[in-house]
């Protein structure tokens, strides 16, 4: 699995993050009708689909003629895991400090 | 923004003794970490400018570092620090450095508010611009994707 910072700098693409947001709205898409929703030209669409699947973002697959793509969720669940860990790092850090004060109340 | 968690917190003691307990050593073993974690090793301290570390160690013997340093103290105001995961668990390379403050205000002589902020999370500032698509994907999550 790609490090978290990889995931990051994948994702850190506007085009790619889109790309992303689409999969996960829309589920599995082939290539050709990822194409079709930018602007920009095929082969720029395939690198970075490339990138995404090489850092670990997206699964591929190949459908007779189509390479079909899809969101790792695992991959995104780090990402968010990583994220949320420092709100429940701070949340369960504060329950105690509020509570060691209340200890020291005299 | 969703690269920022921000937490908000009134405390049952006056400023000057939520400082202590948020800056002093002998306090900040009382209260810091992750739930269920342990902090084998660490030199916490945030009484004073400069660098600092932590161990914790999780019920399965798992341990995680992350370090910093101490960059703005002012007591019993104001707190800032960097913050950085150790790829790969104690002793590996620094990860993305992130930011955090702690603000505490006097609501009377017996309560203070406290105001952490925690940075950067999911940015550097070439990303800075997707905070609301981070949202949108954090919201997904919880409606049942993952």
């Amino acid at each position: 699995m790609s490090s978290i910072s990889s995931l990051f700098g994948a994702l850190g693409d506007p085009c790619r993050f889109e790309i992303i947001e689409v999969l996960m709205r829309d589920g599995e898409k082939s290539a050709g009708d990822i194409c079709e929703m930018f602007d920009i030209s095929g082969p720029a669409v395939s690198r970075h689909l490339s990138v995404l699947h090489r850092n670990g973002l997206v699964h591929r697959r190949v459908a007779g003629k189509h390479r079909l793509y899809s969101v790792r969720p695992e991959a995104i669940q780090r990402v968010a895991d990583w994220t949320l860990n420092h709100r429940h790092f701070w949340e369960a850090s504060m329950d105690r400090m509020e509570a060691a004060l209340r200890e020291d109340k005299p | 923004m969703t690269d920022v968690v921000r937490l908000e917190r009134i405390l049952p003691a006056s400023a000057a003794r939520v400082f202590e307990m948020v800056s002093q050593p002998q306090n900040m073993v009382r209260w810091w970490g992750h739930e269920d974690m342990i902090v084998p090793e660490h030199n916490l301290d945030f009484t004073k400018p400069g660098p600092w570390y932590s161990v914790m160690e999780a019920p399965d013997g798992t341990r995680r570092q992350v370090s910093g340093d101490v960059t703005r103290v002012e007591p019993p105001r104001l707190i800032e620090f960097t913050w950085a995961w150790h790829d790969g668990g104690p002793g590996g390379p620094r990860g993305a450095e992130t930011h955090v403050t702690i603000e505490i205000d006097e609501v009377d002589e017996n309560r203070a508010k406290m105001v952490l902020c925690h940075f950067d999370l999911g940015t550097d500032s070439a990303r800075a611009g997707h905070t609301k698509g981070w949202l949108s994907i954090f919201g997904k999550l919880e409606n049942g994707l993952a």
